[in-house]
């Protein structure tokens, strides 16, 4: 029992982590000081084994990257064989068009915290059920 | 002569070397956090060709060269009027142009300088442009591979798009759609059907003026933008039945595309002028740029959209020599062509289209500073306290509002955006279709043509370098002491001072073997890019035969802007409006050339006077609060009827002509003026007072902004929404201009307008309609 509790905390999701409220007042905060760039939290899927964690969840990403552009950049930072597969998810179910600038892919698929939550995984999951503890616990607290 | 010589040379230069370093105070900042990194003093040196060298690439390369994380202010080493070296702020493409313009020679000097990192950021990884490293060049060979590839990732994503569709709950969108609602416009966008309302049975528009009032409150539906839009340009002379435009269309379109021929079968022959050499590469330049994000513009260089944009703007330029291209057209015709999505048409409407805003890519650079020197007043009339802001900072020259005065503020809004935006702004205009047929030349090009060249190709200066020196002198420091100097500087072609720069340029040591050519792959890319739509799109320019050109030309347009200095009294005769607003914009500027600033030196003090009365009067609560009080009354909008009443009396008072052509909602939807009404009985008696005093002040709508008030109310409302993050954050001039950079394209299209019709509103109830009947 306190086994699963140790290891959930260390894993617990950039949402779990943080407020609702904690997380708006950093995407304004940040919003304003650099309005050319998306606030994005990108993290390795819950069941994610292959793949390597990040050391970092919050990105700040130029606006006029796309998204095709941002997937290279983390394969980079995660230090991938070329031959490793690689998926980034948009809110844990959504894949979007590699020609899309991070500007529109944050227009049309931003939190309502204002982040634009993004996985990596190495395989297609597609429409995950989508059982978000984090959205319990923010309607909790 | 060596002077020509040497311009000349500027046109054909490939590569311009560039000599560039931290500037010392950061670096000791920087060596603070880092004390184990020594202070690196050195230069950087390589080299960048100007043909395809923008300011996003340079700032590429500069974040590269010294890895740079933050953000970073560029300046360049110039000369100021008085031959002083002084370092000017690079901000833009058109600072960039100057740049290379006039203090390339021997190189550009550069000095950077690093913003503090910012410390908030601890927590983010933030992705530089550094971390981007571009795929290896892609060879012709590869080419083909990859046209497969892209066709595949087309198909793949048109599929994924569909399964988003499926998977996306309708709980989001419509979380989306809500914070736009509240500012959507107070009327839908026009529709077929309402279309059909304002046409009578054969097709003719019988209701012009009711057709731009419906466009300036609600935009039109994207499907009809084709058709609408040629009206709303002045396309089509008075009158036209359906059958009758059709023609009309037709021939225009024919002759268009004679026009094209003339110069690409010339090219095609091998003959090729110096002046076609050079509009080609500037067009090239720009195309290759401009709006590639669009699905429209997207993919490889060959795209043929981008073709078509290239051959238009090569076809206006080369038949227009007064006006020839300017940096920035690309961004006005764009979306003509997407939204006709045929070539010759998106051209016809560019001509209907620079008609008006001609003079603001002439050299002289003099619609612009009016313009400038007009949003300077609103400012000062609308938050005086803002203003007496970014006057202690230097920063009311407004010099970075530029890109938004220039062109109509296309690039402030996301491409969709601007599309509202420019015919809600276009219908905010009167009529003034062409008389008879709308001419497609200026002066027809040929072979044989022997017009003067376009005075663009021979001058070291371009518009924006006018206008900035002329904004410069005219800003806060010069205004001080109240005597602005300036027609010197506006009109006097400044003799150039070849002799002194020559001579300073033998002290620097020429030390042409450290540079390197820039092997960036940025630039390698732009490089092969630019070749690529020679080789597509100009065919083989090689055979080029250098043209013989005098020099007189220059001094030729020199003295004729010499002549046209003095007379005040035919702008005063010609202010009666006698011809159509376009024509009466262009006499304007003909007559204004030389006292427009002189002008504005006094009209300021004017209004600083105004703004003081103000104070003392105690109705102190200025534009700023009626502003304010305004937002929150179209809340209230809903449940007023009492109002209603006084509004009609309001109404019958007022002749139906009182906006004079410029649309206004308020002659439409009794509830807006009757909110309205209210916020005058809310404010104290002084603000009209005030407002009447003040209307004396700001130029009546025929004169405002180059009688095109509306964008300039854009423009106010553009500042108006930033003022109190760059008032809280204490922003500097570069802060504040890098700021309104980030902005580009993030402006929210609906709050914007809707932020402006209630000021435009109150603007064009100032009561112009007396001086109207005297005009009339």
């Amino acid at each position: 029992m306190v086994d699963a509790l140790s290891k959930d905390l260390m894993e617990r999701s950039f949402k779990e982590r943080r407020s609702f409220a904690q997380r708006q007042r950093d995407v304004e905060d940040i919003i304003e000081r650099h309005p050319d760039k998306v606030p994005c939290v990108i993290e390795r899927y819950r069941n994610e084994k292959s793949l390597p964690p990040l050391d970092r969840s919050k990105f700040l990403v130029p606006d006029y990257l796309t998204f095709g552009e941002l997937g290279r950049i983390i394969r980079k930072r995660l230090e991938l064989h070329p031959h490793q597969t690689f998926f980034l998810l948009i809110n844990q179910r959504n894949m979007a068009a590699v020609s899309k600038t991070m500007a529109e892919v944050y227009a049309s698929e931003k939190d309502e915290d204002g982040y634009l939550y993004i996985v990596y995984a190495s395989q297609e999951v597609f429409g995950s059920d989508r059982l978000e503890s984090a959205e319990a616990e923010d309607g909790a607290a | 002569m060596t002077t020509s010589a040497g311009i000349l040379a500027f046109h054909t230069r490939e590569a311009v070397k560039v000599k560039a370093r931290v500037s010392a105070a950061t670096l000791h900042r920087r060596s603070q956090l880092a004390p184990s990194d020594p202070p690196p003093a050195e230069w950087r040196r390589f080299s960048v060709d100007p043909q395809i060298t923008t300011f996003e690439v340079l700032q590429n390369l500069l974040a590269k060269a010294f890895d740079i994380k933050g953000d970073f202010t560029i300046h360049y080493l110039a000369k100021d009027d008085e031959g002083k070296e002084t370092y000017l702020g690079l901000l833009s493409d058109w600072d960039l142009d100057a740049a290379f313009l006039s203090s390339s020679m021997p190189c550009l000097n550069l000095l950077i300088d690093l913003k503090p990192f910012d410390e908030g950021l601890e927590g983010w990884d933030v992705i530089t442009p550094a971390d981007l490293v571009k795929p290896p060049l892609v060879s012709h060979v590869r080419n083909n591979a990859q046209q497969t590839g892209n066709f595949l990732m087309q198909q793949m994503e048109r599929t994924l798009k569909s399964f988003s569709k499926v998977l996306r709950g309708p709980e989001l969108s419509g979380y989306l759609n809500g914070v736009t609602e509240r500012y959507r416009a107070s009327k839908p966008p026009m529709s077929r059907r309402e279309w059909q309302n304002f046409l009578d049975c054969e097709g003719r528009l019988i209701q012009p003026q009711e057709l731009r009032r419906s466009v300036f409150r609600g935009g039109i539906e994207p499907s009809l933008r084709n058709i609408v839009w040629k009206h709303v340009l002045n396309v089509y002379p008075d009158d036209y039945t359906k059958d009758q435009r059709i023609q009309y269309l037709k021939r225009q379109s024919n002759e268009y595309y004679k026009l094209k021929a003339t110069w690409t079968d010339m090219q095609k022959q091998g003959i090729v002028t110096e002046e076609m050499q050079y509009i080609m590469n500037m067009v090239s330049k720009d195309v290759l740029r401009t709006d590639r994000t669009h699905r429209f513009y997207a993919g490889s260089d060959d795209n043929k959209n981008v073709a078509k944009l290239y051959y238009i703007l090569t076809t206006f330029a080369l038949n227009h020599p007064s006006v020839s291209y300017c940096q920035g057209m690309s961004d006005l015709a764009s979306p003509m062509l997407v939204t006709m999505n045929d070539e010759a048409q998106a051209y016809i409407c560019f001509v209907a289209l620079m008609q008006r805003l001609k003079p603001n890519f002439n050299i002289n650079g003099l619609a612009i500073t009016e313009k400038f020197a007009h949003l300077s007043l609103l400012l000062q009339h609308y938050d005086p306290e803002f203003f007496e802001y970014l006057k202690m900072n230097g920063a009311d020259d407004l010099l970075y509002c530029y890109r938004w005065l220039l062109l109509e503020l296309k690039r402030e809004f996301s491409f969709d955006d601007a599309l509202c935006m420019l015919e809600v702004l276009w219908s905010s205009l009167p009529p003034s279709p062409p008389e008879k047929e709308l001419p497609l030349y200026e002066i027809r090009f040929g072979k044989d043509s022997a017009h003067p060249q376009s005075p663009r190709v021979l001058t070291r200066e371009n518009p924006y370098t006018k206008v900035r020196r002329i904004r410069k002198q005219s800003s806060s420091s010069s205004l001080l002491c109240g005597t602005p100097k300036v027609h010197n500087g506006v009109i006097v072609n400044e003799p150039d001072n070849d002799e002194s720069r020559r001579s300073s340029l033998n002290e620097i040591t020429d030390d042409s073997q450290d540079y390197n050519p820039i092997s960036d792959s940025i630039a390698h890319e732009l490089r092969m890019d630019l070749e690529n739509l020679n080789k597509t799109v100009l065919g083989n320019t090689k055979d080029a035969t250098p043209q013989q050109f005098t020099f007189d030309n220059i001094i030729e347009e020199g003295n004729t802007l010499l002549e046209n200095d003095g007379p005040w009294k035919q702008r005063k005769t010609c202010q009666g409006f006698c011809g159509t607003p376009d024509e009466q914009c262009e006499l304007d500027f003909d007559s204004v050339e030389g006292e427009t600033t002189q002008n504005h030196g006094s009209r300021r003090n004017l209004s600083c006077q105004s703004s003081l009365d103000r104070r003392r009067s105690g109705s102190s609560t200025s534009a700023s609060t009626s502003a304010s009080s305004h937002s929150d009354l179209v809340q209230e909008k809903a449940d007023d009827s009492d109002y209603e009443d006084d509004h009609h009396a309001y109404r019958s008072k007022a002749p139906p002509t009182r906006s004079e052509g410029y649309c206004s909602e308020a002659t439409l939807s009794s509830k807006e003026v009757s909110c309205q009404e209210d916020s005058r009985s809310v404010l104290d008696s002084g603000v009209l007072d005030f407002s009447r005093k003040s209307r004396s002040l700001l130029p009546p709508p025929g004169q405002l902004g180059g009688s095109n008030p509306f964008m300039m109310f854009l423009c106010l409302t553009l500042l108006l929404q930033h003022r109190d993050v760059i008032i809280r954050k204490r922003m500097d001039y570069n802060e504040l201009a890098m700021h309104f950079d980030k902005m580009v394209r993030k402006h929210n299209v609906h709050k914007v307008l809707h932020e402006t019709r209630i000021r435009f509103e109150e603007y064009l109830r100032l009561g112009w309609e007396a001086s109207w009947e005297e005009l009339v």
